[in-house]
């Protein structure tokens, strides 16, 4: 286990006049699914896209994000030229949306879709079908070949979720954001695309040549979701953390009045909430 | 494998609604895709096509066709009715053969007509996809330029240029594209900057595309089955115009058949019987526009009628 993959340090994101982040800070360990946890309209998305440069025109930024490029190098997301940004985004930091279906193009194929995101940054063309095919397979997808040639009308909302999920990691980022990314799929597809995902975060652990892994900041609403999949949950709330730990810990004995809100309002009706299932071993229950 | 498993349930329990599981990769090419649209199954934009393919194919096989030089004059033969011997549609007051100067003037009209509509949807939506980009100043002085012009009579427009530079096809084609490019523009732009905040749009930058790609690939590709539609009824304009020019002089050389120069030959003829002179090349230019509004008319409905992008 190595540091941090993204340390982002006194964020603050001006929007229409308004202060909506104020002063965010946040620590995503390698090898570790962090959760960012809170209301709608709290802030997690803007956050979130404002880390790679995606908040909407007009956002003020300020603060610093420094992401571990490996090998001693470390980058300012924050104070990224544009170019530079453009660079990191896709290859070091990934980032998959809510509406998987609207987030591709109508008009090209998935294959389409890959081999520019591929192209874009600089894989040859020879490997990029290849490269292409292991990332819908690692994505969990089932005939990868045929899908290449779909239309992302072809698909149904899962497949387009995992084909989303497969464009965001075709070039195995060190970082990646799912924003909500599961929020509009049944329990099953839900699932399966949160293993991989958390798989993603566990796999490179301590076998990346320099030591340092990979990071998944889970961007969710849904306290369930992230106590069942998260190893660190970070609850956001009047645009700064309100407390940070271990998944289990802020579940189980919440310190901030919000946190124990959020809990309260995700439990069943007369039960407590349980805590969530140990780091690690997320399919174990199923 | 558990993975795998699941994958699979689910593929078949989200297409379940849809009766069949989704087949990827059987799906012809855009263009091929796009043309069996084009009539829509309405019986009006079927005739419509069937109308444009019959102009199309007689003005291709002129040659064949018309039996006649165009251009020839036979003053053996001057102002003959339709219906003579060896002169289907009758002859004009030089003896040319009407049959042959409306196939061969098809050719003109009709290259002229495709020619100038493409200019003006290229420049309309370079223009126009451009400046939904552009930084806002500039955005906003191509807008309100497209307004303003549009304020202004643009057949004198058409007019002067075509006037200073001569009457030749390429003059014509030029004024149609210079004085029709402002709705085309004015729709790319709006369709462009509609897009700019789709998420599939938001998707290509976060996967590191570049400003260049997610514009030619992302922006403008999506924001085309409008702008087609537009550039189907301008093909109509576009033949129109270059029968006004034409009728006015200015359009296509005055010895070359082309329906608007047929209709200045013979708009002195109008009140003395011959009246076939203006009504055949009238008739073609009126018949020609009405088909080519149909198709447009039809293929804006499909457009509008689904929620994808072709």
């Amino acid at each position: 286990m190595s540091g941090a993959v993204l340390a982002v340090t006194g964020l603050r994101v001006r929007l229409g006049g308004r202060t909506v982040i104020d002063g965010l800070d946040l620590v995503l360990p390698a090898g570790r699914v962090t959760a960012l946890v809170g209301r709608s309209g709290s802030g997690k998305s803007l956050a979130a896209r404002s880390l790679l440069g995606l908040a909407p025109r007009g956002a003020e930024r300020s603060g610093a994000a420094l992401l571990d490029l490996g090998g001693g190098r470390t980058a300012d997301l924050l104070a990224a030229p544009p170019d530079r940004l453009r660079a990191l985004r896709g290859r070091e930091v990934g980032y998959v949306f809510q509406e998987a279906q609207a987030s591709l193009n109508p008009t090209i194929t998935v294959g389409a879709h890959l081999a520019e995101t591929l192209k874009a940054h600089g894989v040859p063309r020879g490997r990029r079908r290849e490269q292409g095919l292991a990332a819908l397979r690692g994505a969990g997808l089932d005939d990868p070949a045929a899908l290449l040639r779909a239309y992302p009308f072809e698909l149904s909302g899962g497949q387009a979720q995992r084909v989303a999920l497969a464009l965001a990691r075709a070039l195995r980022p060190r970082l990646l954001i799912a924003d909500e990314v599961t929020s509009a799929l049944d329990p099953v597809t839900q699932a399966g695309v949160l293993d991989v995902l958390r798989a993603d975060a566990a796999a490179p652990d301590g076998s990346a040549p320099d030591g340092s892994g990979r990071a998944l900041l889970l961007v969710t609403h849904d306290l369930a979701v992230a106590g069942r999949w998260a190893d660190r949950i970070a609850v956001l709330d009047g645009g700064r953390i309100a407390e940070e730990g271990p998944a289990r810990d802020v579940l189980a004995a919440p310190r901030h009045p919000f946190t124990a809100e959020l809990v309260r309002a995700a439990a069943p009706a007369g039960s407590p909430p349980g805590p969530g299932e140990p780091a690690g071993a997320p399919g174990a229950a199923r | 494998m558990d993975r795998q498993v699941i994958g699979a349930e689910v593929a078949e329990e989200d297409t379940g609604s849809a009766g069949a599981p989704p087949v990827p990769g059987r799906r012809a090419p855009w263009t091929a895709r796009l043309l069996p649209r084009v009539p829509g199954g309405r019986a009006g934009a079927v005739a419509a096509s069937a109308v444009l393919g019959a102009m199309a194919l007689a003005a291709l096989l002129a040659p064949v066709l018309a039996g006649h030089d165009p251009v020839a004059t036979d003053t053996a033969a001057t102002s003959l009715p339709p219906g003579s011997p060896g002169h289907p549609l009758g002859t004009d007051r030089l003896g040319r053969d009407l049959l042959a100067r409306m196939l061969y003037g098809a050719r003109h009209s009709l290259a002229v007509g495709v020619a100038a509509s493409a200019a003006t949807v290229l420049l309309g939506t370079a223009v126009g996809a451009l400046a939904a980009v552009a930084p806002r100043w500039l955005d906003a002085a191509v807008a309100r330029t497209a307004d303003a012009l549009l304020a202004l009579p643009m057949i004198l427009v058409a007019l002067t240029l075509a006037a200073v530079a001569g009457p030749s096809p390429a003059t014509v084609v030029a004024a149609i594209a210079v004085t029709g490019w402002m709705p085309v523009a004015l729709i790319a732009r709006a369709e462009v900057k509609a897009l700019r905040g789709r998420p599939f749009v938001r998707a290509a930058r976060s996967l590191g595309l570049s400003r260049t790609r997610i514009f030619l690939r992302h922006l403008v590709p999506n924001a085309l089955p409008p702008i087609a539609a537009v550039a189907a009824f301008e093909v109509g304009h576009a033949v129109l115009t270059e029968s006004t020019l034409s009728f006015l002089g200015v359009g296509i050389p005055p010895n070359t058949p082309s329906w608007g120069n047929m209709l200045t030959d013979a708009r002195a003829l109008l009140l003395t019987g011959q009246w076939y002179t203006v009504a055949l090349p009238a008739g073609a230019i009126v018949l020609l526009i009405i088909a080519v509004n149909a198709v447009a008319t039809g293929l804006e409905r499909r457009g509008a009628g689904e929620g994808r992008a072709w």
